[in-house]
């Protein structure tokens, strides 16, 4: 009964046509000559054109020596073992494996991507920050201090006195920006109310600022970490009573970020050649060499460290390491292979729930979400024109700023 | 009825296999690729990410109808199957040149088909939920007279009659020819709820379908 059911319905199926089918393939099909004819009137990128030379070159010598079908699925496996990247990545970015929205700066201007796939350019800002709870974003173009809606209304905006080069939205009350304009280091209101002037401005030896976060928006103290640019240290410093609370020792290369747990009980110091983490008061509990051009990136319960760095081929791989902890055990969370290609990955950011990672591989045009609890991989490939629609931009490939709430 | 359709789709040069071959790896409309086709398809891609037209025709003019139809089949919409099938063939020539050519198209293709098709039903409905309006589509075609209905169209309200999850689940395994596996995997849940949806569609939609034996 049920596989004369089947059958039926088998057979019911593939007689219902959609409607206008033969109308609506031809209307397909001249859109996607289209879009075909205009891949390659821009193709080829740079990367690519050095796999295609490559794929060239040896699917030349292979044909000289191999003719036959066997020679023929040679050519075929060694041109499909220069692919970079994931396989059977998902070509659309659409919902996110977890809560809450990543903010992207791209060639394209700003962008709030949604958990439910939607998405929202914002404009040409950069150094784009979420607000503690992702009510706004702070961005900057230029000289200008913008705080934004994640629709992308501006609620307020103001002119620094130089080029703004980083900012950060206090990440208890929200009730402070802090921004480097130049050198120089200031802090308005969260309304954009100026304080007493200049509430802090002073010289700074890096862009890399960062707010305490206190679990407890009642009790926020508007405490900030910067680098002081006399000594290179970093320094906590209450902007509201200009108390400065601690001073590290001094950081011997430049500081490239600083960023809190979000308990805000662990500082982690991420400079040139070396990360080093520290308590609230400054106490220091873990240091470590990173090789150059690694990216660290604490997770928010401050336990853990993922760490971009190249293994002993060469090759990128993503580690997690314990923060502080006594037990020093190191797990591998996304090594790369000789068949994936993958030198170098982008700066791992953790979901709002510390359940997944977002690992950018520019090399590849693709966006890794990672689980770490069971290693699970979910690629998404061309995120450069998925981010560029307009294809305004270079081959820069978009900077993830952060996944909020 | 199987058979006439394949045959009309082999005729229009749509279709390298017939339909009712032993379902594994699935080319276009469900149709197995054998070993020689599924070559064939592999060269196509190749020739299509080095930039040959006529190639990325082929693999069109294979994969579109079966595309179209399935998204048809879960959206009941013409104008928004039309639309979902252009999107998933306009993402397949975006990363054409990352393409992994040891897969096969087919299945690839189906995913984004069907889960653009699922999304497109949950805005729709969301929509009509925010807007009040009452006029949903599944309570329509609950009063529809099915008595009066040829057995195809008492098909489509029977599906209709179902969530889109459901029809999805339906139309990958009984137009697309996939296994529960197969679908577990496509549209990432798990095989109990593959399982146990084709139950309750099978069930919907045997209802509907004539009599074995019937006139």
């Amino acid at each position: 009964m049920r596989r004369r059911d089947d059958e039926q319905v088998r057979a019911a199926l593939r007689d219902i046509p959609a409607p206008g089918e033969s109308q609506a393939e031809e209307r397909g099909w001249a859109v996607v000559r289209e879009a075909f004819t205009e891949r390659e009137a821009i193709r080829p990128p740079r990367g690519v054109r050095a796999r295609a030379g490559l794929a060239a070159l040896v699917a030349g010598l292979v044909a000289v020596v191999a003719l036959t079908p066997a020679g023929a699925e040679v050519r075929e496996w060694i041109a499909d073992a220069i692919e970079v990247g994931e396989e059977d990545a998902r070509p659309v970015l659409g919902s996110l494996p977890a809560r809450g929205s990543v903010l992207v700066e791209s060639n394209d201007g700003a962008w709030v991507l949604n958990a439910d796939g939607s998405r929202r350019n914002l404009g040409d800002y950069s150094h784009v920050t979420w607000s503690p709870n992702g009510l706004y974003v702070g961005a900057a173009e230029g000289r200008e201090l913008f705080a934004l809606t994640p629709q992308g209304d501006v609620r307020w905006s103001l002119t620094a006195p130089a080029t703004i080069n980083s900012l950060d939205w206090s990440s208890d009350d929200g009730f402070r920006v802090a921004y480097v304009a130049g050198r120089e280091l200031r802090v308005v209101a969260g309304d954009s109310t100026p304080l007493d002037e200049p509430s802090v401005a002073k010289r700074v030896g890096s862009s890399a600022i960062a707010w305490r976060p206190e679990s407890l928006p009642a009790a926020a103290r508007h405490e900030l970490a910067y680098v002081d640019a006399q000594d290179h240290r970093v320094v906590l410093e209450n902007t509201d009573t200009r108390q400065v609370l601690w001073r590290s020792e001094p950081v011997p290369a430049p500081v490239e970020s600083l960023q809190w747990s979000a308990d805000g009980e662990r500082l982690l110091i991420e400079a040139d050649g070396f990360a080093s983490l520290v308590d609230a008061r400054g106490n220091g509990l873990f240091k470590g060499p990173v090789a150059t051009g690694s990216a660290a990136t604490l997770a928010a319960d401050g336990r853990q460290i993922a760490v971009v760095r190249p293994n002993r081929a060469g090759k990128a791989e993503l580690v997690l390491i314990p923060a502080g902890l006594a037990e020093v055990r190191e797990r591998v969370l996304y090594p790369t292979s000789p068949g994936k290609g993958g030198a170098a990955f982008g700066t791992p950011t953790f979901s709002p729930d510390g359940e997944w990672i977002l690992l950018p591989w520019p090399e590849a045009d693709q966006w890794l979400f990672l689980r770490i609890a069971d290693r699970r991989v979910v690629p998404v490939a061309d995120i450069s024109r998925q981010l560029d629609p307009n294809r305004r931009g270079s081959a820069a490939f978009p900077r993830v700023a952060g996944w909020c709430c | 009825m199987a058979s006439g359709f394949a045959l009309r789709l082999a005729d229009a040069g749509q279709c390298a296999v017939a339909m009712d071959a032993e379902p594994r790896v699935l080319g276009a409309m469900g149709t197995e690729l054998a070993p020689v086709a599924r070559r064939h398809e592999r060269a196509l891609i190749r020739a299509a990410q080095r930039g040959s037209e006529e190639a990325l025709e082929e693999l069109f003019r294979r994969h579109w109808r079966a595309a179209h139809r399935a998204a048809y089949l879960v959206v009941h919409d013409g104008a928004a199957a039309e639309d979902i099938a252009q999107e998933a063939f306009i993402a397949a020539v975006r990363v054409l040149d990352r393409f992994d050519r040891r897969r096969p198209f087919g299945p690839w293709l189906h995913r984004i088909v069907v889960n653009r098709s699922i999304d497109w039903s949950r805005a729709r409905k969301a929509r009509r939920e925010v807007s009040g309006e009452a006029a949903e589509l599944t309570e329509a075609s609950a009063e529809v007279d099915l008595a009066g209905l040829a057995d195809s169209d008492r098909v489509v309200v029977a599906l209709l009659s179902l969530g889109p999850e459901q029809r999805a689940v339906v139309v990958l395994r009984y137009l697309l020819e996939y296994t529960p596996g197969e679908i577990a995997d496509l549209l990432e849940i798990p095989r109990g709820t593959v399982n146990s949806r084709l139950r309750r569609g099978l069930d919907a939609l045997a209802r509907e379908l004539p009599e074995e034996g019937a006139a």
